[in-house]
Parts: structure tokens; C-alpha cells; sequence
């Protein structure tokens, strides 16, 4: 079955592949104005290809022993008589039908089947109004990380505005005034992430593009973890939805979180506490994943105020969600998907909803990720600072007797007075070297600066 | 040893007050060194990078450098900071060679770093000792040198940004 809709996906690549090679012969020889019809039909490529490689990887197998944990909730398989493990979302187009997924008797995982997806699935899509100032109209091959970063937005939207506990229930008509409140918030949080360049979208691509711009990216650059532009999307997003009056981002810099900054930054004018969403870039490792810090990083997913982290394998982002084991489960936006309006009246929600989770193990993980947290009261920022920091501290070696480092800390005042250079620095005839003008390099970088 | 010798005279040198005297006094040594001994210049070729670097003479001269050097100014910890390999957005630093107050803490000396390498406020700097990622306002310097410094005596850092995702 699975291999089945690879080799259709296949053919089908194929045969497109020999169809727009030709047609774009014929129209070349025609006039020069082609370059937009290559360019879409490059695309489309692009994006085939992209989607080929996505559904490389097909089976997740969930063991039956060990429990999964999902952004702070934690479901156990129950005594189940049948095979050792479940094969879920066996295939690309698994989200598109729910027979796909193994009907399983037993409640906890059927639980985390239905929480997991319930989550937004945000991924490549093609297609949408072009890119401010460029020939963007898809964000396949290189907008990954910004999706990544949109799923976790997304997720902390959810819980501020649905709760934690919401589930999406695609085969239901709202009954209640609840339900009904809950399918248009739903839906409101989606068109946030709209691909158009409009105020209405303040998450979307084109405004998260425009932001990178202040830091020197553009459209079709690469985007890693480092997710300033989200506080500031949600600084422009202030100005035109009350929704985010009572919600704000802090990023930390420097693996430190400054506990004045952010009770500053979350007391709004009347001195109410607004909802937070704490973002903490870190870099767990040079060239590769440490493997001293996979514990610290797999009980975050067991915190109620984790909502993910945005990181990935080396090149490939990912979004993180939870995990069973040594292995994390996620959401990849690697799938590209045409756009689809937000706008019309009840826009198709299929694609906006994964229904295979994947894993991927630990230890392929790239070093650098920022790890996410909302804290809708004072109490829950609390709270976090004195559970997590005896979490993120790896444990101590055998072979070593000093005690390792945190992933990141938390700092009583405020950043600006740290940051305060701690010393002059010196004048530069302070500088002494050992470089001689007779012997070449080698003896140049024998120079020493003394602080 | 070969390097003993000129180490020892090194310390001969009476000249407390000015440091340039002596690394002069010692660079002149050391370039008679090459000039007159081709295994020692070899060696101080090797000497440059090389994070890992195991061979043992040429562990021999940093250790002779580094015990000059910590001789010379006991409160200080001799550091090398290298950019990530792989490292795309920050710059290479001009000097890699440090002699750092040992009562200062790694986030005072990232501040240092941060400014050097002339970063904004909300770009990311991280230092890597021994692939991890050192960052405790209350760590000294002092305190990373005794757990972490190379066998050649010197503490090593690595400096890097974070990675960028995409893939075609």
C-alpha cells in the first residue's frame, strides 16, 4: 500500500516532468515573455519532487509498553491483545482520509491520536501572491523553519484562545454555542497564518519575510531557530486584534531569561498580567546533538506549559511535539500543498491537520532549536521557573566530579543591567604581541590579547 | 628538551613593569628558534589551529608557552576562541588568543565577544566548551579552566550562531 503511492506519486512526477519540458520548448521559440510560465512549472517541480521525498519515509511505529508524551500530556496504551506496535498515518495522503489510521479499542492512545491531530499543521505551500519584492510564489525548499516557527505560534494561540483541552472534531456539526464559538476561533487562528500579504494575516509568510528583511534575509533565504521576528509579528499583530492584547512573546537572548524583563513585559497598562509566550533560543552542541542534553530536552515535553520546540534535523526543520523513548514526534511542513483561502466562507480545514505522526531519534537532532512556553498566568511563569530549571541542568557524569551546565537559566532583574560591559576594554597598546615582521604567518597568530 | 632552555631564559628577563620587553625578548627567541632548529619551526607551524591536536611536541610548546604565561600573569586564563566550522553569519574574530581575568564569568566574557565581533542586540552568540553550551552567570572563567581546560593548558571555546534550515 504504502510503496503502492510512492511509485504513483512517482509516475505521476514523471510524466509531468516530460510534459512542461515541451510545452515550454514551443513556447520559448515563441516570444521571451516565458520566464513567469518556467518559473511556475519549476515550481511545481519543485514542489512534486519535494512531495516525492516527503512520503519517503512512511511507517512510525508507536511501542506498546513505553507511554507518549504530547506537549504536556501524557497517554498510555492500555492492555492491548493484538500486534506489539501500531502503524499510524501510514502514507502521504494519509491526512486526507481517516480510515488510514489503525482503529485501536484502547482509549489513551486513541486519545493521543485525536490531540495530535488537533494541532495545526502548517507546511510549504504553493501558489499564494507572490513575495514582496521577489519571484516567490511558494516557500518549498526553503521557508521551513518559518513554518516550523508558524506551528508553534499557532500552538500557543490554541491554548491561549482554545485551551489545551480542545479538540478538533472534523465530522461534527457545532451543536452547542460553545462548539459553534470554538469552530469560528478555529478558524480565526488559521487565517492569522493566511499566505497574504495582509493585515488580517500577521503571521503570514509575507509578513514574517518582510520582518527577516531587518536582519538581512529575504524571500528564498534560509531561516534558522532564532525567532525574533515572531515578537516582533506580534507587535504589529497588536495593533489591529484586541485578541492580542492580553497575550505577549519574550525571546530570550543568550540561553538567559530575564525574570524582571518578562514580568515587565507581561503587565499591560492597568497592571493586568497579559498571557506569555516564552521563546528560548539554544544551541545544544556544536557540529552534532549532545547526547548529555536528550534528557533534559524529552521531560520539557512533560511540562503543561511546553508548546513544542522549533528545530528539526540538520537542514530540515521540524516541529516538535513530544516523544516516546528516544525518539521526538513531530509535525514536518515539508509537504507542499497548494494555498488555500482563508478568506471563503468555510475553507477546507483538511489541510491545516496532520494525521501521521513522525518520529524522528534523538540523537539525529541538529543542535540548534528554541524551545517554547506559554504561561497564561503569572502563576504558571512561576511555576515553570522552579520546575524546569532543576530539569534542564544535564545530569552530572560519572567519569567527572563537577556538575554540568543548564540548557538555560533564569535571572532574577533585568537584562539591561547584565548586559553592562564588565570591564573597560583595553587600549589597544595593551595589546602585546610576539609577531615578527621577519617570520611569517605561523607566528602571527601567536598574538595574545590580555583582557 | 629542546624548548626548555629558552623558556627558562625567558624568565631571566627582569621586567615587571613592561610586558612588551618581554614578549619582544621572547619572540626574539623564539625566531632564533626557527632560524637556527628546523624541527622547532616545524613545530611551531603545527602550533596554529588545530583543536585536538595531540601530538605531543606540539603539546609540549603550548605547554611551555602556557606555563610562561601563567607564570607571567598568574590571574589570568589563557584562552583560544575559535569560529564553528560550519559557522555562516558571524565573522572571523581578529585575534584568537586571550589572556582573560580569571574572576570573570562566561557571560561577562560573551559580552566581550558580543562586542567585538560588533553584533546586534538580537543576534544569537553562543560558546561551545567541549560541545556544550556554557552559560552561567555565576561560572567564572576560573571555574571552566579547572573543568574544562585542553591538555595543552589552554581553555578552548568555540563561538557559532545558530543553524539554518531549508533543504530543496
Amino acid at each position: 500500500m504504502n510503496t503502492q503511492v510512492v511509485s504513483r506519486e512517482r509516475s505521476i512526477f514523471l510524466s509531468k516532468l516530460n510534459f512542461p519540458s515541451n510545452s515550454s520548448d514551443h513556447r520559448s521559440q515563441e516570444d521571451g515573455n516565458n520566464s513567469d510560465v518556467e518559473g511556475k512549472v519549476k515550481n511545481r517541480l519543485l514542489s512534486m519532487w519535494n512531495n516525492v521525498k516527503y512520503g519517503m519515509k512512511l511507517k512510525t511505529n508507536f511501542s506498546k509498553e513505553s507511554p507518549v508524551w504530547l506537549l504536556g500530556r501524557c497517554y498510555r496504551r492500555i492492555e492491548s491483545p493484538s500486534s506489539d506496535s501500531t502503524e499510524l498515518g501510514t502514507d502521504v495522503a494519509a491526512f486526507q482520509s481517516q480510515s488510514e489510521i489503525v482503529n485501536n479499542d484502547d482509549e489513551g492512545f486513541e486519545g493521543f491520536k485525536k490531540d495530535f491531530i488537533s494541532r495545526l499543521w502548517l507546511t510549504y505551500r504553493r501558489e499564494f501572491p507572490i513575495l514582496n519584492g521577489s519571484n516567490y510564489s511558494s516557500d518549498c525548499g526553503w521557508g521551513c523553519m518559518l513554518r516550523s516557527g508558524q506551528m508553534l505560534i499557532a500552538q500557543a494561540l490554541v491554548c491561549h484562545i482554545l485551551g489545551r483541552d480542545w479538540r478538533w472534531h472534523p465530522d461534527q456539526q457545532p451543536k452547542t454555542r460553545e462548539s459553534f464559538v470554538e469552530v469560528v476561533n478555529h478558524r480565526k487562528i488559521i487565517k492569522w497564518f493566511g499566505d497574504k500579504p495582509s493585515r488580517n494575516s500577521p503571521f503570514s509568510i509575507h509578513t514574517l519575510v518582510t520582518l527577516g528583511e531587518a536582519s538581512g534575509k529575504k524571500a528564498g533565504d534560509w531561516y534558522g531557530p532564532d525567532v525574533d521576528y515572531f515578537s516582533q509579528a506580534f507587535k504589529l499583530a497588536s495593533q489591529d486584534n484586541y485578541e492580542f492584547d492580553s497575550l505577549t512573546v519574550c525571546v530570550a537572548q543568550d540561553c538567559a531569561v530575564y525574570i524582571k524583563d518578562v514580568l515587565e513585559e507581561c503587565t499591560d497598562k492597568n497592571g493586568k498580567w497579559k498571557s506569555l509566550i516564552l521563546l528560548i533560543p539554544v544551541r545544544l552542541g556544536a557540529d552534532k546533538f549532545n547526547s548529555i542534553y536528550a534528557p533534559c530536552l524529552t521531560t520539557l515535553f512533560s511540562l503543561k506549559q511546553c508548546i513544542g520546540i522549533i528545530g528539526g534535523r540538520p537542514k530540515h526543520s521540524l516541529y516538535f511535539v513530544g516523544y516516546q523513548e528516544d525518539k521526538l514526534i513531530h509535525l514536518d511542513p515539508h509537504y507542499c500543498q497548494e494555498v488555500v483561502d482563508v478568506w471563503a466562507l468555510d475553507f477546507p480545514l483538511t489541510s491545516f491537520h496532520c494525521r501521521s505522526p513522525r518520529k524522528i531519534h534523538l540523537s539525529k537532532m541538529d543542535p540548534s532549536c528554541c524551545i517554547g512556553f506559554y504561561c497564561a498566568t503569572k502563576e504558571d511563569f512561576f511555576n515553570l521557573i522552579e520546575t524546569v530549571q532543576p530539569l534542564v541542568i544535564p545530569p552530572a557524569r560519572s567519569d567527572s566530579p563537577g556538575s554540568e551546565y543548564p540548557m538555560f537559566i533564569f535571572c532574577d532583574g533585568y537584562s539591561r543591567d547584565a548586559q553592562l560591559s564588565p570591564k573597560k576594554m583595553p587600549p589597544s597598546e595593551l595589546e602585546y604581541s610576539m609577531d615578527s615582521s621577519t617570520d611569517g604567518d605561523d607566528m602571527g597568530t601567536e598574538a595574545f590579547e590580555i583582557l | 628538551m629542546y624548548l626548555s632552555d629558552p623558556c627558562d631564559q625567558l624568565f631571566a628577563f627582569k621586567c615587571e613593569n613592561n610586558n612588551r620587553c618581554l614578549f619582544r625578548a621572547m619572540n626574539g627567541k623564539i625566531t632564533d628558534f626557527n632560524s637556527n632548529n628546523h624541527r622547532c619551526g616545524a613545530k611551531k607551524t603545527v602550533l596554529d589551529d588545530k583543536m585536538e591536536e595531540t601530538s605531543c611536541g606540539v603539546r609540549e610548546v603550548r605547554n611551555e608557552e602556557v606555563l610562561a604565561l601563567r607564570n607571567k600573569f598568574p590571574t589570568k586564563i589563557p584562552i583560544i576562541i575559535k569560529r564553528f566550522s560550519k559557522e555562516m553569519q558571524l565573522p572571523h574574530l581578529d585575534k584568537c588568543k586571550f589572556l582573560v581575568p580569571q574572576e570573570i564569568t562566561m557571560s561577562q566574557f560573551q559580552t566581550i565577544i558580543r562586542n567585538r565581533l560588533q553584533m546586534g542586540p538580537n543576534q544569537a552568540l553562543y560558546l561551545l566548551v567541549n560541545n556544550r553550551s556554557m552559560l552561567s552567570l555565576s561560572l567564572t572563567l576560573a571555574e571552566a579552566y579547572s573543568e574544562y581546560a585542553g591538555a595543552d593548558g589552554f581553555l578552548y571555546i568555540t563561538y557559532a550562531s545558530q543553524e539554518v534550515f531549508g533543504s530543496a
